[in-house]
């Protein structure tokens, strides 16, 4: 680096430094080529237009960082959660063995486990979410009229406990919809996966 | 070498993908692939002088589209090297097209011709003299 200037030196100490930012695996693979990339911008940079150029180049660094490290930490927990959702159960030869057995008996309790807590959390999160709000907004309705001397429009309060339920239910079913769409994403197509290549 | 490793490393990710359509980056590095291996810093360089500028890729963008590429199998690390000047120059990794990236490229240089030929058709583009094309 002794044929640089020190600002593109410090700028590619502190380009190296943020290499940090991204997944390890990417970072091991292509680390050292885009330190070396950076710095031959940033000299270019510096040749030809000197600070003004040395910032620009920040900046456009700082744009792709921004873009491109989230994007490398998503695809890497994709690869994880694939990885560590892929069946034991897929083998060319077949043999059956009590460990074995053992094995994908415990994983697949685990997942049936999962995928019950995660519909029933969503079912208790949707309802009582939704139920409050509805109830809420009633009241605020309720106490609105009542404030301006109007006939209140809920009628009693079990009447708008029960709109707040009914409310609640009908949006359980839209969090339940999201719920598992979710749980067939990240548990249920990866062992379908398996079943799949076992079919085959 | 990386494709190998990215090869077993992201073959479950591998599966879903699909290679096409191309995204516009890539385009662009098999476009910058297609008559000679470059490295890194090189295909970008590639890309900005032939887009007159308008396409910039970061370093970020640039391996992550590589990477990708390795995996699906268009671009390869390339096993010949240019003549290197200096260390720099030996550490660098090149990469060039396989048969399959060109074939890909090729397909996709004739998707967006036809594109280009509907456009025409539909008066939304002219088509440029030979003697505007080559800058007289």
């Amino acid at each position: 680096m002794a044929d640089f200037p020190r600002c593109i030196d410090w700028s590619t100490r502190l380009y190296r430094f943020l290499l940090r930012a991204y997944p390890v695996e990417f970072r091991e693979a292509f680390g050292d080529e885009m330190t070396l990339m950076f710095r031959e911008m940033a000299a270019e940079a510096w040749r030809r237009y000197r600070w003004s150029g040395l910032t620009g180049i920040w900046f456009r660094i700082l744009a792709d960082f921004s873009l491109s490290a989230p994007h490398q930490y998503w695809l890497a927990w994709n690869r994880k959660v694939l990885q560590r959702s892929t069946t034991p159960m897929i083998h060319k030869s077949f043999r059956f063995s009590i460990a074995e057995f053992g094995r994908d008996s415990h994983w697949t309790a685990w997942r049936i486990a999962a995928v019950m807590l995660m519909s029933f959390s969503t079912l208790v999160a949707g309802i009582v979410v939704f139920a409050i709000a509805t109830e809420g907004l009633l009241f605020a309705v309720d106490g609105a009229f009542r404030l301006a001397h109007l006939t209140a429009p809920a009628g009693s309060m079990m009447t708008t406990i029960a709109i707040g339920h009914l409310f609640g239910i009908l949006g359980y079913c839209a969090t339940n919809w999201l719920g598992v769409r979710l749980i067939k994403r990240f548990i249920v197509r990866s062992s379908l996966g398996g079943i799949h290549t076992l079919a085959n | 070498m990386l494709a190998q490793e990215f090869e077993v490393m992201d073959k479950p990710l591998r599966r879903q993908k699909r290679v096409e359509p191309l995204k516009d980056s890539e385009f662009h590095i098999l476009l910058a692939l297609a008559d000679s291996d470059r490295h890194g810093y090189g295909i970008m360089q590639e890309v900005a002088r032939r887009s007159a500028g308008t396409v910039r890729l970061g370093p970020g963008t640039l391996y992550g589209a590589i990477k990708r590429m390795l995996i699906s199998g268009l671009i390869e690390e390339s096993a010949k090297r240019p003549a290197a000047k200096n260390d720099d120059d030996r550490r660098r990794c090149y990469f060039s097209l396989t048969p399959q990236g060109r074939a890909v490229a090729k397909r996709e240089a004739q998707r967006l011709a036809e594109l280009v030929r509907v456009a025409e058709v539909k008066r939304l583009l002219t088509r440029r003299s030979p003697a505007v094309e080559g800058g007289a």
